[in-house]
């Protein structure tokens, strides 16, 4: 009996798997279970941002600039290069000044860092950010206050609130609140962190960033370029099609434009928000304060492809303007080639030192002696 | 989850060789985790409102079963206020609330009901349809109810189908859900071949034809009547390139697993009349509303004026389907109004009806397509002002008028090379050949490459989920 049954199993697999046949099931099998493994892998690190950060199997995605990877263009490819000087640093304890920055990219942690000023104490946070400090008295308490051209509208739109002086108030939960609010307010809280939005965006710079990928990137662009006169709708050509663009600061019809039309009475409001961040600021303790707009690069370089607002220059030179300002709009435009990257939103080395230079060579040099 | 994303892509492969990995337990598991995961990556909290649904229909379908007399009417009715009661308020609400406003702030009174913040859940009229449809048909007694709540659910949620359809009859799906599909090899690759066309066909076609519509339409008053009617007959093509490219993808990936769902269009550009654009055009819900509205109504066996009626009225609560707008009520009125001119045509004036032939069937082909494509302006203007603005300017167009598009010239030819390409493939019902396994590598190896290349990845979203 036990015979038979054997018999009719083998019999059974027989039909199921020929022997000449079970490499090529167990293969596929194989290739099956791979392919499932890699998928839910790759799914996995896109889909928790902590998982892909911390994964450092994928290549830097702006490692060409910010522009290059919007666009793809070969021509406008360039590697981006770290500005810092190995060893350099010009932190200095003793120094009379504590440098405070509120900012954008420009003055993030990659491109300006507490090495590059000669300050005891430096902190940098982001426009989007909000920070508690405490000011050190015996020291000179500087706030520069950053934006980048295409930004300065909205964070000139409103007073400026990033950093709080006074102890922070703890955020205790009204016990009044209503059983529905507090499912919302709960809702809320979990949902970025169960549905983490820019899957689909680190999935796409994990399987296709590598530079054999960006090979077939760039001959897309080039043949939408040169066929069909198309570039990705993110980026601009200026007009000699030397020079690439962000969006958002060269298509007039974009609000954050350097073309979209700004009147007299917004750059009034502007000044207005500034000189009242000034003295809040001044009050809550600081020494100085002072407004830093960095030009976009179309304004320096292609203001010609629109009806430039000379939102900068308007701001900077504006009677009522109170505040005092870190002018590199001036210093860009007398050679517009020099001081940003190809590549990039952002200002190269060039650019940067002279911000820096002007930081640390006269506004903190100034302080240090008033001290 | 939008199925020309990568997300999508990496989705598919988890969920499409995890499904032949398990047995039939884990794989409708599998499938229903799989799909709550693909809706709620749109907006996750409102899976609520499909749970709620869910849960309503459920045990509504049983208490129908088990029910007898005006109990069973009863719980039906409970049944369908429920699911209209959730697109009412989420999709109707506002668009009712502002005109009773409009109404009442003639004779100067305030309508005290408030304007509400809320978003349309994604896909919601597909999927209220068809929950709808179960209760319809249990209550008929075509199907039985469904115990097994783990599988109704699924027939609600089915990923491929959930958030633009086809809107499933209980009868073609839950039973599929219960089989234990074998992996077939020439069903997976039909199924990938479709997926891949219906991708070519929404980015390579209708998000190129896109970017001449979307800068026509966006500002119409500041456009010349030429480039109104061509950016026309580009939506005309856009939308069908995009609907069908998304049943496809839907059809497609839902084969792969071994299911089959109900085709959702037949070439409807080739038709000859309105009636039979509506037989080859969104397939299911056309029948949908043949089935649970328009039979209802009384059909064909009424009085020839209450046939008409029932066939506007259909057409028009078809048009408020698609959207609280009357651009869409309007839409769907006017093919109502098409269908009753031609019938009114063919009974009292039978000499206008043009004969068999070649010429004959190419004039109604040409003038279906025309009418079809004129109606259109209403579904995609922003409101009926635009509409009617555009209308008249086409009406007045010139040859002579400068065309403007952000397309050149080459990429305008492209993209008609492209139409005719798609035309040509549907006249000769062109069916890609997936048997020889060589030809299957070349030509979906072939479809990926064109979409690479050709494929505008801007747009994104599929027009039929706003609704």
């Amino acid at each position: 009996m036990g015979l038979s049954n054997s018999n009719a199993l083998r019999s059974k697999s027989e039909i199921r798997h020929p022997k000449s046949d079970i490499p090529s099931v167990m293969l596929k099998s194989a290739l099956k279970y791979t392919v499932l493994l890699v998928a839910i892998f790759l799914w996995l690190q896109a889909y928790f941002p902590a998982i892909y950060s911390n994964t450092k199997l994928f290549p830097d995605d702006y490692r060409f600039g910010d522009l290059y990877r919007l666009s793809y263009l070969p021509q406008f490819k360039e590697r981006t290069i770290a500005c810092h000087e190995e060893g350099k640093s010009l932190a200095n304890d003793t120094s009379q000044v504590n440098l405070y920055i509120i900012g954008d990219s420009f003055a993030e942690e990659a491109r300006v860092n507490k090495t590059d000023f000669n300050t005891s104490k430096y902190l940098y946070t982001h426009w989007a950010n909000d920070a508690y400090i405490q000011l050190d008295s015996t020291k000179r308490n500087i706030l520069i206050l950053e934006s980048v051209e295409r930004a300065a509208k909205e964070h000139l739109s409103e007073d400026v609130d990033n950093f709080s002086i006074a102890k922070p108030i703890k955020n205790t939960e009204n016990p009044n609140l209503s059983f529905r609010k507090k499912i919302v307010h709960g809702w809320e809280e979990i949902s970025p962190v169960l549905f983490p939005p820019g899957t689909e965006e680190r999935l796409e710079h994990t399987l296709f960033n590598y530079d054999f990928f960006l090979w077939f990137r760039e001959l897309k662009a080039k043949m939408n370029l040169i066929l069909f006169d198309r570039i990705e709708p993110k980026v601009i050509l200026s007009k000699d099609k030397k020079h690439l663009y962000y969006m958002e600061e060269a298509d007039s019809t974009h609000g954050r434009s350097a073309f979209f039309p700004v009147t007299d009475a917004q750059i009034d409001t502007f000044v207005t928000h500034a000189n009242r961040s000034r003295e809040k600021y001044l009050k809550a303790g600081f020494d100085e304060v002072y407004l830093s707009i960095i030009p976009n690069k179309v304004s320096v370089q292609s203001p010609d492809l629109g009806k430039y607002n000379h939102l900068i220059e308007r701001i900077q030179n504006h009677s009522a303007l109170e505040v005092p300002v870190i002018d590199t709009y001036t210093i860009f435009k007398k050679n517009p080639e020099k001081y940003y990257l190809k590549s990039d939103t952002h200002w190269n080395c060039a650019g940067r030192n002279i911000w820096l230079d002007i930081i640390n060579q006269q506004i903190i040099v100034e302080n240090n002696l008033k001290k | 989850m939008l199925f020309n994303s990568i997300h999508f892509l990496i989705f598919f492969i988890i969920v499409t060789l995890g499904y032949w990995s398990l047995g039939w337990s884990g794989r409708w598991r599998l499938l229903l985790f799989a799909s709550c995961y693909f809706y709620m990556v749109f907006m996750p909290i409102y899976i609520l409102i499909l749970f709620f649904t869910i849960i309503i229909d459920y045990f509504a379908g049983i208490y129908i079963e088990q029910s007898k007399g005006s109990n069973r009417k009863l719980l039906l009715i409970v049944s369908l206020i429920s699911n209209i009661g959730i697109l009412a308020i989420f999709k109707y609400y506002n668009f009712f609330n502002t005109n009773i406003s409009a109404l009442l702030h003639l004779i100067e009174v305030r309508n005290p009901a408030p304007y509400l913040k809320i978003l349309l859940p994604i896909g919601l009229s597909f999927h209220t349809f068809q929950a709808m449809s179960y209760t319809i048909e249990v209550y008929r007694g075509n199907q039985k109810a469904e115990r097994h709540f783990g599988i109704y659910a699924l027939y609600v949620m089915f990923y491929p189908q959930l958030v633009a359809g086809p809107i499933e009859r209980p009868q073609n799906v839950i039973h599929q859900f219960y089989e234990k599909h074998q992996f077939n090899w020439e069903r997976t690759k039909s199924g990938l071949m479709m997926m891949a066309w219906g991708l070519f066909k929404k980015v390579v076609i209708a998000d190129r034809l896109a970017m001449v519509v979307d800068s026509a339409y966006h500002n119409p008053s500041e456009k010349t009547g030429l480039s109104l009617l061509v950016a026309t007959f580009f939506y005309t093509f856009q939308i069908y390139c995009d609907f069908s490219g998304y049943s496809e993808i839907a059809l497609g990936s839902a084969r792969v697993m071994g299911f089959e769902l109900m085709g959702n269009f037949k070439s409807p550009y080739f038709s000859t009349s309105i009636s039979e654009f509506w037989r080859r055009w969104h397939i299911s819900l056309s029948t949908w509303f043949r089935d649970y509205l328009y039979i209802p109504l009384g059909g064909n066996r009424v009085a020839e004026w209450r046939r008409y009626f029932n066939q506007f009225v259909v057409f028009m609560v078809s048009g408020l389907w698609h959207g609280a707008q009357w651009t869409f009520v309007i839409w769907g009125s006017l093919h109502g109004f098409y269908l009753i001119v031609a019938a009114a045509r063919n009974k009292y004036f039978p000499k206008l009806v043009l004969p068999e032939n070649v010429f004959g069937k190419a004039i109604n082909l040409i003038s279906t397509f025309v009418l079809v494509m004129l109606a259109w302006v209403f579904f995609r203007a922003k409101d009926t002002r635009d509409a009617l603005l555009i209308l008249r300017k086409i009406s007045f167009f010139s040859i002579n008028d400068s065309l403007e598009s952000p397309l050149n010239n080459i990429e305008m030819l492209f993209s008609l090379g492209l139409i005719g390409l798609l035309l040509w493939k549907e006249l000769k019902y062109f069916y890609i050949n997936t048997e020889s396994n060589v030809r299957f590598y070349s030509l979906i190896s072939l479809v990926m490459i064109l979409v690479y290349f050709f494929g505008v990845f801007n747009t994104n979203n599929f027009i039929y989920f706003q609704f």
